[in-house]
């Protein structure tokens, strides 16, 4: 699903999480297996661990990573200011907030770096289309060469990496009718067999052929 | 436009809308920020206020807004503003300059202008019809893109202020009477379950809020990298899950505690009415027993839409707006009385709960 939740101690990936409702109020605790073990989690009723994390917290301990970048963020002076609305990178760390459209391009790798954790894919998927009104699903163009099938791969790899599902699913269906034909190669290139499968989605969802970005 | 708070409480209050077992509501809501200015949080009192203006123009325009309500939201009371939250129709964040509200005829659509962003949409549905709240938001969303310009990119879909909204900028969600997972203790396994697949609960007024009454709002967590139509998709299916799981969990409490839980029950409706004096917390806690009662057929049709207005009427700023449309006084020794005096007015049409099984 492309998400991990980080341990709320130190940071590692969380492999333990914890769900209580307690007092009318849900809380959620993400620990990784050291801290969790630290804190003898069989052992102690959940409400009490929360109270300890809290202490450990609070007393300046582990402190969870993205607190520790925060910090280490206000000894400096900001990287990245955006120069349409003056957010900078610095108050982006602190409350997670963008000021404007620009926003997402100067600090791309800000956003990159955060989205793992809260969002299930890095792209947008729905069917709307520059204007924001959904449109028809559109077919993509057609190739207007008929690539070889090391290409098709290769592209394959490109797309997935680049999180475009609508145009790997695409390449993939070509690549697998380009197989069928009796010229094709018997066995699978270790690029193709190694993909990252792609989320189950309909097929329906367009790919976007969009004149350029929209104006920030 | 109208902006007569008088009149929007008079055509709000003891409007019963139509009730379902479980599920009793959905919405919609679609987050957007025009392009070519900043979001809310770097935009000044003038910006601020010039995209609310291009919003509700563009708004007012459309049959959906048809004799609308709007309201600037800083310049309400506290009671007023209260009522608003109360009632879903804005968040408890919705402050500064150009901050506002519009307000459907029929109250099944909202608009919040300057939020954590320049414009929320939100469209309401009874019981857990997904498709009727999501067309109708759709349409909208549709309609004003036409004339408004939204801040779009390709990569990143509706730009938002904050990125765990960017993308579709949806968020579906549901509202759940769930007293039998609570009372099996099975609450924490479910929010684990639905976790797991992309969904979150929280409480009925969003993050951090209270749990009361056995009541949980579902809603989907992710914005990018999941299509709207997958939203949707996914928000029913899990929703007919739990639904079904629950009212199992139901049947096997009445078949194991069938004597405990009519008294309960019996006692519920004896409290609510004739108490003299009632708590929100209270009277949430105890309508909560009476809906669940009402889907199991202990009370006459029409009962559960009489608890569905209680459950809403029973906050704070509701007692103190329908006091003030009396012209009585309230404060806070008053309100429990009120609240009391409410609950006797509405239950005295209502007759006790009947258990055929259980009195031989």
């Amino acid at each position: 699903m492309g998400e991990q939740y980080k341990c709320d101690v130190c940071g590692a990936p969380a492999t333990v999480h914890l769900t209580q409702i307690a007092d009318g109020k849900i809380r959620k605790v993400h620990l990784c297996e050291k801290c969790a073990a630290k804190g003898k989690i069989a052992e102690l009723p959940i409400l009490k661990f929360t109270e300890m994390l809290a202490e450990t917290l609070a007393s300046g301990g582990n402190k969870p990573a993205r607190e520790q970048a925060a910090d280490e963020a206000f000894a400096r002076a900001p990287e990245k200011v955006c120069p349409d609305c003056g957010m900078t990178d610095l108050a982006f760390a602190r409350s997670h907030r963008l000021g404007c459209p620009r926003c997402y391009d100067v600090f791309a790798e800000d956003v990159a770096a955060l989205l793992p954790g809260v969002q299930r894919g890095g792209r947008y998927r729905g069917d709307a289309g520059k204007t924001g009104v959904s449109a028809p699903a559109k077919k993509r163009k057609p190739a207007a060469e008929k690539l070889s099938l090391a290409a098709l791969r290769e592209r394959l790899k490109t797309a997935v990496s680049q999180e475009d599902y609508a145009l790997a699913a695409q390449l993939r269906d070509e690549i697998r009718a380009a197989e069928k034909k009796p010229s094709a190669r018997a066995k699978k290139s270790p690029a193709a067999s190694a993909e990252k499968k792609p989320p189950r989605r309909s097929r329906a969802v367009s790919s976007k052929k969009s004149s350029g970005e929209a104006k920030p | 436009m109208r902006t007569s708070f008088e009149e929007f409480l008079v055509e709000t209050l003891g409007a019963p809308a139509e009730s379902f077992p479980c599920a009793l509501g959905v919405r919609v809501r679609l987050a957007r920020n025009l392009a070519g200015m900043p979001f809310p949080c770097r935009a000044d009192a003038a910006v601020r206020s010039a995209a609310a203006e291009k919003i509700a123009a563009a708004a007012e325009r459309l049959p959906a807004f048809g004799d609308a309500f709007r309201f600037d939201v800083p310049l309400l009371s506290a009671p007023r503003r209260n009522f608003l939250v109360e009632r879903h129709f804005i968040s408890p964040d919705l402050d500064g300059a150009g901050s506002g509200v519009l307000i459907s005829r029929f109250r099944d659509a909202a608009l919040m202008f300057n939020e954590e962003d320049h414009l929320r949409l939100q469209v309401f549905a009874g019981g857990n019809d997904f498709g009727a709240a999501w067309a109708k938001a759709r349409e909208i969303d549709r309609a004003l893109a036409e004339t408004l310009d939204f801040a779009f990119s390709e990569k990143y879909g509706f730009l938002t202020s904050c990125p765990t909204n960017a993308g579709t900028g949806l968020r579906i969600s549901v509202m759940l009477h769930l007293p039998g997972f609570v009372m099996e203790g099975q609450m924490e396994k479910i929010l684990r379950a639905l976790d797991a697949v992309g969904l979150t609960a929280r409480g009925c007024f969003g993050e951090d809020s209270e749990t009361r009454g056995c009541i949980f709002q579902i809603s989907n967590e992710h914005t990018l990298g999941i299509s709207e139509a997958e939203t949707l998709a996914l928000m029913r299916r899990w929703t007919d899950d739990i639904v079904e799981q629950e009212l199992a969990a139901r049947r096997r409490i009445f078949a194991r505690e069938r004597g405990r839980f009519a008294d309960r029950i019996a006692r519920a409706y004896g409290t609510l009415r004739f108490a003299v004096a009632l708590s929100s917390d209270e009277a949430t806690e105890l309508l909560s027993l009476l809906r669940a009662a009402c889907d199991a057929n202990l009370f006459p049709a029409g009962t559960r839409e009489r608890v569905d207005e209680l459950l809403l009427e029973t906050g704070s700023a509701h007692i103190a707006c329908r006091a003030s449309l009396r012209g009585e006084f309230c404060d806070a020794e008053r309100e429990n009385l009120l609240r009391g005096r409410m609950f006797r007015e509405t239950l005295s049409a209502v007759r006790p709960p009947r258990f055929p099984d259980f009195l031989k």
